[in-house]
């Protein structure tokens, strides 16, 4: 990254020229937007009267000194993220292998597994609150027979185990995302390096290990680190499921600004959250960066 | 390849900026009205009524847009602050103080003094629609609360007739709960359902004003923390379906036609939904139980037609409102909807007509019932009602805080709040 | 042996995949009045193609298939494009300020949503571009992009450099070597690029929502919140239209399957 020479020249790089029609695109319609809502924060801000006044630091030291609503959607966020994320990675990245190995009537399956990535998610999330509801669904049965549950209950309603019901919803909605582009990833592997090393001896298992994972990793540590900010802020399944009910036990930080900012028309407030969870995020995107800068790259 | 490519993008920024400039003309007798309680029945007989409006008033034209319940709040605040501002909006009962507070709409007052309404006006309309004196809205309809009730699922269970008090209703609730697969009570947990808890409070309290007079909230008085209690038990003991805690408006309704529950505390625009799927036999309704002081505090909510301040053609859209408002359109907007209309008289035709509604009609009719208003001049009382409250009853009906802390909380909540209020509009000093 | 686990795998996928699908196939095909009457069953005593009528005929649903075609695909051939040449730039070039132009994107990627789209809003109310398809590519085109750029940036860290520095020495300047050499090794890529950003449109709700008013532009994620009133959910022609809406979706991955495939040939080529 830090190339002494492109600081000592700091002239205009042909890269610019193909980035151009990008930067366009974030400045106008994202960077432009994303500074004024993050200025809200500094604000006791009315949207509809299009009033503000200047807070300062205020709002942030409210939600450092005495909001527990904010520690419970933070701790209730973790958990979703890093469960749906661990489900989608792992059963996507099988679901990628399986799929790169070939089958029968591959090009028939193949584009069935992808359905979930096209359904809208508010959709996502009536089909599965049907599902798991005793009168209309099967899955209570299902959990009854198996037996997760005494009695065939709604498992959304059970504060204990709530945030399992959009969780499910979230992988299912979220595997054929790390299938397509792991598939992807896996197929742009030239097969002569297999060829080679099947020459040399090597098991199935040390050339996955030793020659597609290297291949694939940038792939799988962009994805990884995309998919859980994505996972983070998407609050549409929750939304439509529970509401961040029963008791705030699936209020994550997201749906905790989204009714900050539209309930409580509280748009100042809502920004210092937001602030936040973008630190958070910073700090998780840094890591997975660090991690990124390590590996060697392939040329 | 790259040629084509390069080619692709010019031509739709090319469309983008022949798009950007070619300008639309805000034309002033071209009005804009806003539904947000849309669905596709409403919507058509909404511009039926503005097809009226329009041959009735040539060189006016009205647009219509509809915006769909969950999100229209959301919405209606981004237009509004990005500039794109309606002429006329259909504005429910707690959100009148947030446009109100913020400027945006105007007072009706001044026209309302040179209009003329037929004396069966209910006496109450205007009242309902103003703040601080200032008329925001008038409302186009009421939502009364009853409580309707599944004819077969009580012959089954035994039960003759609908509970009359507070006491009978949980009985109620309890002998049906016996039956195998069947709740009492369809509750209603999620957002929207918070009056039934204010019903209650305010029923066993045996008065319907949310303050005493020094502006101290009366739900922590010793029958609003009874109320509470009781609806803590009545989910507890499982008279209530268990993942009613969580149920939205539609829940509730589908809850009580599939016959999950047997009693539903709703508004008359429910039936529609419930005669589409249920027979007509096997469901009735009755007003609201009372409580220990005889008396009962149904709620009563309002949608109204207000008008912006910044609309550009005000006598227009004023006009509008008329048309919309005038006897016959209200008596087709009622019945169509299932409302309660404004006009005393046109209620009792509609009503009596039908069996389902007799509910409704007694709770109109007889002195022992009158309507709980929400206290909607309070610019916090949406936050209340669709967060706060929702919330926190839903730690209580868990076990997880006591209906006294709970009626503590809200009562703080509501104190506080009224003390500003006050402050700000009375220049009241506490 | 190995075979045979394969197989239950896919199986398992399958049904995970498809039995939700299943169950909203079932209720597009009941009757409204055997709803709820029924319990729980696999399939209901009495069949109607009443909803798949009322969503294709009666309601404006070929409008808003329409709509939803012309903004998924515009958005998801302009995304690719344009990140082919920022993912490019960013995997073959080093130059100052590249470290920070990948923070910023990421960045426009971590801030909540709901907290931006209000002066998006007013960027489009600005540009006059509110209440229309246009806009709305322009919006998904640009919070599609910092994503699409990252894809192609590491799918052209995983191709080779060398062949087309190759080419270069050959006698191809820059762009010819990108697209006769590099280009066809990155085809999956592409084609995944093109499938991701497709969908994320085809199924985008939220801006579709709240930037778009007229009932003749809406998209079909937003043309079926009409469905959801304050008192019922029409169940029945919101399972019809979703089940309508996956038909395209499976058309366009069929096809883009193709390219994705086409990535083993190609690195085969190669050698």
């Amino acid at each position: 990254m830090n190339n002494p020479v492109s600081f000592k020249m700091p002239s205009f790089s042909p890269a610019w020229f193909y980035l151009a029609p990008t930067l366009l695109f974030i400045s106008l319609l994202v960077v432009v937007p994303l500074v004024t809502g993050i200025s809200y924060a500094f604000y006791s801000f009315d949207l509809l009267a299009g009033t503000k006044e200047f807070a300062g630091l205020d709002q942030f030291k409210k939600l450092l000194s005495e909001d527990t609503v904010f520690v419970q959607s933070l701790v209730n966020m973790l958990f979703w993220t890093s469960a749906s994320l661990f489900f989608q990675f792992s059963l996507g990245l099988g679901l990628a292998l399986l799929l790169n190995n070939g089958f029968r009537g591959i090009k028939i399956i193949q584009p069935i597994l992808f359905i979930p990535w096209a359904v809208p998610s508010f959709l996502i999330g009536l089909m599965w609150i049907w599902m798991f509801n005793p009168v209309t669904g099967p899955l209570p049965y299902i959990f009854e027979a198996i037996g997760l549950m005494e009695t065939p209950e709604n498992i959304l309603s059970d504060p204990d185990h709530a945030m399992w019901g959009p969780i499910v919803a979230n992988v299912w909605f979220g595997i054929p995302f790390f299938t397509i582009m792991l598939l992807a990833a896996l197929r742009s592997i030239p097969t002569d390096i297999y060829e080679a090393a099947n020459m040399d001896g090597v098991s199935d298992f040390q050339a996955f290990r030793y020659v597609t994972v290297p291949l694939i990793a940038p792939t799988i540590l962009i994805t990884l680190l995309i998919r859980a900010i994505w996972i983070a802020n998407f609050a549409e399944i929750i939304i439509v499921m529970t509401n961040g009910g029963p008791a705030n036990s699936t209020q994550i930080l997201s749906t905790y600004i989204y009714d900050t900012a539209y309930q409580k028309m509280d748009f100042g407030y809502a920004s210092v959250i937001s602030i936040a969870l973008l630190f958070l995020l910073m700090v998780y995107g840094f890591a997975v960066g660090r991690i990124r800068n390590k590996m060697p790259t392939y040329v | 390849m790259i040629k084509g490519a390069v080619a692709f993008i010019v031509m739709v920024f090319g469309f983008a900026v022949w798009q950007a400039t070619s300008g639309k003309a805000d034309d002033p007798n071209n009005l804009l009205i806003v539904e947000v309680n849309t669905s596709a029945e409403r919507t058509g007989l909404l511009r039926d009524q503005l097809d009226d409006f329009e041959a009735a008033n040539p060189g006016l034209t009205v647009d219509v847009i509809s915006l769909s319940w969950g999100q229209a709040f959301e919405k209606l605040s981004m237009m509004v602050a990005g500039g794109q501002i309606p002429d006329v909006i259909e504005m429910p009962d707690f959100w009148l103080s947030r446009y109100a507070d913020a400027g945006q709409i105007a007072d009706l007052g001044p026209y309302i003094e040179k209009a003329n309404f037929d004396d069966d006006l209910e006496g109450d309309t205007f009242k309902y629609g103003s703040i601080n004196e200032k008329l925001y809205t008038i409302p186009y309809g009421y939502y009364l609360r009853a409580l309707i009730y599944n004819k077969r699922i009580f012959k089954e269970a035994g039960i003759e007739k609908p509970p009359l008090t507070i006491e009978e209703f949980y009985q109620t609730a309890k002998t049906v709960s016996e039956l195998n697969g069947v709740s009492g009570f369809c509750h209603h947990g999620g957002r929207g359902g918070p009056v039934f808890y204010y019903w209650l409070m305010t029923t066993m309290n045996g008065s319907d004003q949310f303050f005493d007079e020094d502006g101290n909230s009366t739900f922590y008085n010793e029958g609003a923390i009874k109320g509470l209690t009781l609806i803590r038990d009545l989910y507890q003991n499982g008279y209530a379906p268990q993942d009613s805690l969580n149920w939205n408006f539609n829940d509730t309704v589908s809850g009580f036609y599939s016959g999950t529950c047997a009693m539903l505390h709703q508004t008359p625009d429910s039936l529609p939904a419930l005669r589409k799927r249920m027979d007509e036999d096997d469901f009735a309704s009755a007003p609201m139980p009372l409580g220990p002081s005889g008396k009962s505090f149904p709620h009563l909510g309002y949608i109204g037609w207000s008008i912006f301040e910044k609309s550009s053609n005000k006598e227009a859209a004023w006009k509008l409102v008329q048309h919309l408002l005038n006897r016959q359109n209200n008596q087709t907007w009622a019945e169509r909807g299932g409302l309660v209309p404004i006009y005393t008289g046109i209620s009792q035709d509609i009503f009596a007509a039908n069996n389902a509604s007799q509910g409704w009609l007694k709770t109109t009719q007889d002195d022992r019932w009158s309507y709980l208003i929400n206290p909607n001049y309070l610019p916090e009382i949406a936050e209340f009602d669709s967060i706060t409250v929702v919330q926190s009853a839903q730690a209580m009906l868990l076990g997880d805080k006591t209906p006294e802390e709970t009626a503590k909380m809200w009562a703080d909540f509501l104190t506080e709040a009224q003390t500003r209020w006050l402050k700000k509009n009375k220049g009241v000093d506490q | 042996m190995i075979n045979n686990s394969k197989y239950a795998f896919v199986t398992g996928f399958l049904i995970f995949t498809l039995f939700p699908v299943f169950w909203m196939f079932k209720i597009s095909l009941t009757p409204d009045r055997l709803l709820y009457s029924e319990g729980v069953v696999a399939w209901p005593s009495q069949i109607t193609f009443d909803h798949y009528y009322a969503v294709i005929v009666e309601g404006s649903f070929p409008d808003y298939f329409l709509n939803s075609f012309i903004v998924s695909f515009t958005t998801a051939a302009l995304t690719t494009l344009i990140a082919i040449a920022a993912g490019y730039a960013l995997s073959r070039f080093r130059f100052s300020g590249k470290t920070f132009l990948i923070t910023l994107l990421l960045v426009t990627q971590m801030f909540p949503i709901v907290m931006i789209i209000a002066p998006i809003y007013n960027v489009l109310t600005f540009i006059n571009l509110v209440d229309s398809l246009t806009g709305l590519i322009l919006v998904y085109t640009a919070f599609n992009l910092p994503f699409a750029c990252f894809l192609m940036q590491s799918f052209f860290d995983g191709s080779p450099q060398e062949l087309e520095e190759a080419a270069m020495i050959d006698g191809c300047t820059r762009l010819q070597a990108l697209e006769k050499v590099t280009l066809p090794l990155c085809l999956p890529g592409i084609g995944a690029t093109l499938g991701f950003v497709f969908t994320a449109a085809w199924s985008e709700l939220l801006f579709a929502l709240m930037f778009i008013n007229r009932q003749s532009q809406m998209t079909f994620p937003a043309g079926i919140m009409n469905f959801v009133t304050k008192f019922s959910v029409d169940w029945g022609q919101m399972a019809a239209a979703m089940i309508l809406a996956l038909i395209p979706v499976c058309i366009f991955f069929a096809y883009i399957q193709k390219f994705i495939v086409q990535g083993l040939t190609a690195g085969a080529l190669k050698g």
